[in-house]
């Protein structure tokens, strides 16, 4: 199904904490609000689910209005699943009734079938029988999933589902839920402040601050073609440097002069979005940096560098390059278009 | 969003009522003051009976604090032999209600007692016991474990590591003791001490056996003596500002700033030699005297009857079972209804109105027995008068049931409240989306995930109701007996040894809760340091 937010204001007595917050996530694809705590992502998605009604603008399925100011469509009339926060998985039921719980008007085979159905899906078949408690938290975010998915919910929701799992099985779980909805063919929302899961599950994601949303893209371009400072800044790493943009188009700075990308931004003062992949060592370089920091990754060394001016900017160098805090090395910046920011 | 349209305030305002009614009524009763026969209390009762009420309180008070502190202080921060044990079984006391202890105490140690007769054969005699300062010790020995336990639990979960980072700084452990733990211990201190200063305020089995007068026995001996209602009401009034002062204390004190810090318990520092049998043999003798010997008496006393167990006695202990079930029935379900009401409107009034409900536990039974009687009375007649009826309200079951609604509702409030708290608001939502309405949210999600709260419940009220002396004394109709009444009446006859056998019944259903909460305990213990080794 096709789900679409207009305008929508939402909050409580003087405290609005969505301001006319708007997107479309088509049928079968997977959506995601990506932001802070505190950003309003959280009530988009209780908005959404019919748990927190709105002042202004609609949510509409598949052109059917599920909230307005004037209209409010009951939760369990809506069709939609939710994977909850803390999962709400019911600790008095095994994972099989837990899986059928949305289930109780199907007939009993239909019922039984289904069941079955989602315990191969999810990989669980063999602890049908098992209490929450007596589950990994993965397999306990997966019994969560399956029981969401059970009634066939037109929308699937998500709230910040992989928050109580550890970094490593987050990224895992994260490819297997993905897997799991596009198999169903499960139109989905997700809401994190986890970029990795984000990146690692949306087709879209839209980054959200202060109830709204500044930009509704794909993971590449939020990355690469940030929109807005605050987007820049919250997904990857970065520094800004000032410069000055000229009537050509052209962008002056410390590291050089380059061509800003088209259309971006008038003449004047500007700020660079400098992302540490824009910056490679070469000894061969005039230009140098003093390493103040340096944060092993593995495959790579993260170098906190000072530039002449003073200014920082971030680094990624394959792991070999290993120099001393200290130490000067010297360094290029290798970009086609630089992004720019002016106040 | 919400559900349904229940007026979730105004439920819980009605169970609100019963409280205020007695509240209500000890006040107004001072509108009809009978001249004659307060000039007669002015002179002979209260003179004697309101500074001798003040000073079993603060004497009580002061005992439990220092025996409760210190046995709290040991074993949660010192190692020595057979601290583990004492550490559960020092708990066991809570069971065993002063009017039993005062029973053994009396029948033992007064001038016709067997161990007071050894003594004086061996030229020991013993000084006269049956005063104020017999009653006060033997309330000191029943209601240590409030403090006990309170303490101690706040120690289990901030002492050790406290104390640790103390000795690391340089102080001995005596000093870590009065410098770190005393202070940290101070709100639990004054908290559990006000429990036990509001239970002390509340006894009327304790006082009347040692024949001292109190507060709560002058009610009793006003109706039932004097015959005036009115008169036992004012007395009623009185004792409602000792009341009130102890409730104002309690909430000053629970502002109190606490500093909770959780986390891996430390070692408990290990006593040698001298220090290590002192403390044992110190918990021991407490041990023994508070339990031990009052119900190895109480058995052999009971030995000695129990061919001799009469009628009366069997109707009597069915009478206490059914009353118990009766009183767990309901209050079940009236704490239900108040813990769903705060859940469902957490509103300010709902709130309020739970706060009143809950109130009831820091009001004396005597007091709520008079208080309910004399109001439901009065519109009685109002109502016979109206409608030309001729209902006489006297004692009965429904009244009872009445005020151990008001007086205990908070015992079986807390389980309940827990129990729902720990229900998160997803798993209603999650419920919600499923399909599932209202009432299938709670048929199909908080009522299985809620029993063991209500078995809790219900179970703490089962045997409070069966402990309890004066509500059921003074509404009970004539003629019913329960075990309570029994031992009321035995030892008002001066039969020591044929109330034990009352006695230990009683005891041994009081032991049910007290399993409970030392099983609770543990598993929380280990929950919290990993299993014992």
């Amino acid at each position: 199904m096709d789900l679409q937010l207009e305008n929508v204001v939402a909050g409580y007595k003087g405290n609005t904490v969505l301001h006319g917050l708007s997107l479309r996530i088509a049928q079968g694809s997977l959506g995601c609000l990506l932001g802070p705590s505190g950003c309003g992502k959280t009530t988009a998605l209780r908005a959404i689910a019919g748990f927190e009604p709105i002042t202004a603008g609609r949510i509409l399925c598949n052109g059917e209005v599920l909230s307005s100011a004037e209209h409010w469509m009951a939760p369990e009339k809506r069709g939609v699943g939710m994977v909850f926060q803390d999962l709400a998985l019911m600790p008095h039921l095994n994972v099989r009734d837990n899986i059928a719980f949305g289930l109780h008007r199907q007939a009993r085979a239909t019922r039984r079938a289904r069941v079955d159905e989602l315990l191969e899906l999810v990989g669980l078949a063999q602890s049908e029988q098992a209490f929450p408690h007596e589950l990994s938290g993965g397999q306990q975010q997966r019994v969560a999933l399956a029981r969401a998915l059970a009634p066939r919910p037109r929308l699937i929701l998500l709230d910040e589902p992989f928050s109580s799992l550890d970094v490593e099985l987050r990224e895992r779980l994260s490819q297997d839920v993905r897997r799991i909805l596009l198999k169903e063919r499960m139109t989905a929302l997700l809401v994190t402040h986890s970029q990795l899961e984000a990146f690692a599950m949306a087709d879209a994601i839209g980054v959200m601050q202060g109830g709204k949303l500044l930009q509704w893209d794909v993971a590449y371009n939020l990355y690469h073609r940030p929109k807005d400072r605050f987007v820049a800044d919250f997904v990857g790493e970065g520094a800004f440097l000032p410069g000055q943009r000229k009537c050509d188009g052209r962008v002056e700075m410390e590291l050089g002069v380059l061509p800003a990308r088209p259309g971006a931004n008038e003449a004047g003062a500007v700020d660079i979005l400098i992302r540490p992949d824009d910056i490679i060592h070469d000894d061969e370089s005039p230009m140098t940096g003093e390493v103040l920091a340096r944060a092993f990754r593995g495959a790579e060394f993260l170098y906190t560098l000072r530039l002449p001016s003073g200014r920082e900017v971030l680094s990624l160098v394959p792991s070999h390059h290993d120099h001393a805090i200290g130490s000067r090395i010297g360094i290029r910046l290798d970009v086609e278009h630089v992004i720019t920011f002016s106040d | 969003m919400k559900q349904g349209s229940v007026s979730w305030p105004l439920i819980a305002g009605f169970l609100a009522l019963p409280t205020l009614l007695p509240l209500a009524a000890s006040i107004a009763s001072f509108a009809r003051i009978d001249t004659e026969l307060w000039s007669h209390l002015i002179e002979y009762v209260l003179p004697h009976v309101v500074p001798q009420t003040a000073l079993i309180l603060c004497v009580v008070s002061i005992g439990v604090s220092v025996l409760g502190t210190s046995l709290a202080l040991l074993v949660s921060l010192f190692e020595f032999p057979g601290r583990r044990f004492f550490s559960w079984a020092l708990i066991l006391p809570l069971a065993i209600p002063g009017y039993v202890l005062a029973t053994v105490f009396i029948g033992t140690l007064d001038y016709a007692g067997s161990v007071a007769t050894i003594l004086r054969q061996l030229g020991i005699p013993l000084p006269e016991l049956r005063n104020s300062a017999g009653a006060c010790l033997v309330l000191i020995a029943a209601l240590y474990p409030y403090v006990y336990l309170v303490v101690r639990t706040s120690l289990a979960s901030q002492g050790a590591r406290v104390l640790e980072a103390a000795r690391s700084m340089g102080l001995s452990p005596r000093q870590a003791v009065v410098r770190v733990a005393l202070p940290l211990s101070a709100p639990a201190i004054i908290g559990g001490s006000l429990l036990a200063a509001m239970e002390t305020l509340s006894d009327f089995g304790t006082v009347a056996a040692f024949n001292v007068d109190t507060l709560t026995t002058a009610i009793y001996k006003a109706w039932f003596s004097l015959f005036s209602v009115d008169a036992a009401l004012q007395i009623a009034g009185i004792l409602l500002l000792f009341v009130l002062c102890l409730i104002i204390l309690q909430s000053r004190a629970s502002a109190m700033a606490r500093v909770d810090m959780s986390g891996p318990n430390a070692a408990p520092h290990r006593l040698r030699g001298t220090a290590a049998r002192s403390a044992s043999l110190f918990c021991s003798l407490i041990l023994l005297l508070c339990l031990g010997l009052p119900v190895m008496q109480l058995v052999l006393w009971s030995l000695e009857y129990l061919s001799r167990a009469d009628q009366r006695l069997i109707a009597a202990a069915k009478n206490s079972v059914s009353l118990g079930a009766l009183a767990a029935l309901l209050l079940g379900v009236a704490a239900l209804i108040l813990a769903y009401a705060i859940r469902r409107n957490p509103g300010r009034l709902t709130r309020m109105a739970m706060r009143t409900a809950t109130l009831g536990y820091a009001l004396p039974g005597a007091l709520l027995a008079v208080g309910l009687f004399v109001p439901l009375a009065a519109m009685a007649s109002v109502f016979n008068a109206t409608f030309s009826l001729n209902i006489i309200l006297q004692g009965g079951i429904g009244l009872m049931l009445l005020a151990y609604l008001v007086r205990f509702t908070a015992v079986a409030y807390a389980p309940i409240a827990t129990g729902l708290a720990k229900i998160k608001p997803s798993l209603d939502e999650a419920a919600r989306l499923a399909g599932h309405g209202a009432l299938a949210q709670v048929s199909k999600v908080h009522l299985p995930l809620l029993r063991p709260g209500l078995a809790a419940a219900c179970a703490l009220v089962f045997v409070d109701v069966m402990k309890e002396m004066p509500i059921t004394l003074m509404m009970r109709p004539f003629g019913w007996d329960t075990l309570a009444i029994r031992v009321f009446e035995l030892t008002s006859e001066g039969e020591w040894e044929q109330a034990a056998l009352p006695s230990l019944l009683i005891v041994i259903v009081g032991l049910l809760p007290v399993w409970l909460l030392v099983r609770n305990m543990d598993q929380r213990e280990n929950k919290l340091h990993g299993p014992a080794t």
